[in-house]
């Protein structure tokens, strides 16, 4: 009995560690695409005010009010920049609770039964994987905006003048794109490891805290939209309109 | 003379694109990267209205407006909130705390730009 109970804890030691590098590698990776879209939308955040600054001196001919409802359809999908920065670290947030957890697993800091994450990681990997997919599709959408925005801009010959030095795309668009299949990927590949060892490990109770107080840590609706598609919860009634003057 | 707004966020992207759109109508500008920092503008210069971000290190969105509401030079000046946090509860207690309005990211420039005239009133 005790050789089979030894056997077990080392498999669990071993699953626990693979798991633990596992979310390293996708937080790193996180670290990652936060920079790289950092890079692409600041290069163009920068040069908002001369945009601003172009249109405002132009006659009042029939391009400005164009201009104008362009730029301003720029502003809005420039600021997915800050959202999908934050979305990404809300997930990093998690696995760094996670990573937390499974170091004290691993050390025999705390055992199992006083574990709290883990009861939960391979719904957590289900929810991030669903926000990465949405994370995804909002970078495409922005940048692809963004390319047709600039395009517009571009027909301006002072516009052409001003942004000379700079390539009309989001240059490191494929890094991301590449960077993100890999977090992607690797969080499936977690899911596949962790699914054996969390069978075993069953805690209702934990694992609705642990998602709770997830979906606390979100601040955004489409965050929280994600969430409730993925346990199938029905719509929040607290949310509130884009607007409000009080 | 020029309106002055204060903008507090640690959002960079944010920072420029909020400064951008104000100082495109005409108004003047001063930048803050957290809370705190926001609270050391707020020294005897004259600040028509407060743009705050509500999550922020330091010193988050509903400490800077109570930190405003202290101050006796700067206890009725309109602070709105710009956020992505869209949770009524969020919402009420930045309410309780003093401030004049609530705008969720990504804000669209003549959105803005009308609630800024209107609050400056």
């Amino acid at each position: 009995m005790a050789q089979i109970n030894d056997k077990i804890n080392e498999e669990f030691s071993i699953a626990i560690g693979q798991l633990l590098d596992g979310i390293m590698l996708a937080n790193n990776n996180i670290d990652e695409l936060i920079k790289i879209s950092a890079e692409d939308f600041l290069r163009w955040t920068s040069h908002i005010k001369a945009f601003h600054k172009f249109i405002n001196g132009l006659a009042h001919d029939s391009n400005k009010p164009l201009l104008n409802d362009n730029l301003s359809l720029m502003v809005k999908d420039l600021q997915f920049h800050d959202i999908i920065s934050q979305k990404l670290r809300h997930i990093q947030s998690v696995f760094s609770t996670l990573k937390t957890e499974f170091k004290q697993l691993l050390n025999g800091d705390i055992t199992i039964d006083k574990a709290l994450y883990v009861y939960a990681f391979p719904d957590i990997l289900l929810l991030d994987r669903a926000l990465f997919d949405f994370i995804i599709e909002e970078y495409k959408t922005s940048t692809e905006n963004l390319k047709q925005e600039l395009s517009n801009l571009w027909k301006e010959e002072k516009i052409r003048d001003l942004l000379k030095s700079e390539v009309l795309v989001m240059s490191r668009k494929s890094e991301f794109y590449t960077l993100a299949v890999q977090v992607s990927n690797c969080l499936a590949n977690l899911n596949t490891l962790a699914t054996p060892m969390l069978l075993r490990e069953k805690n209702i109770l934990r694992r609705d805290q642990v998602l709770d107080k997830v979906k606390k840590g979100f601040t955004m609706r489409s965050e929280r939209m994600i969430y409730n598609q993925v346990f199938k919860k029905g719509n929040d009634e607290n949310e509130t309109v884009d607007i409000d003057l009080f | 003379m020029n309106k002055t707004i204060l903008i507090a966020d640690d959002s960079e992207s944010i920072r420029q694109l909020v400064s951008a759109t104000l100082e495109s109508s005409g108004y003047s500008v001063l930048v803050s990267v957290d809370g705190e920092d926001a609270l050391t503008y707020l020294d005897g210069s004259i600040i028509d209205l407060v743009i705050t971000d509500l999550n922020m290190p330091k010193l988050d969105g509903i400490g800077v407006v109570k930190g405003i509401r202290e101050k006796e030079q700067y206890k009725f000046i309109p602070v709105l909130m710009l956020t992505t946090e869209s949770q009524a509860s969020k919402k009420e207690a930045a309410k309780k705390a003093g401030a004049t309005g609530w705008i969720v990211k990504p804000f669209v420039e003549d959105k803005l730009l009308a609630v800024v005239k209107k609050v400056l009133r």
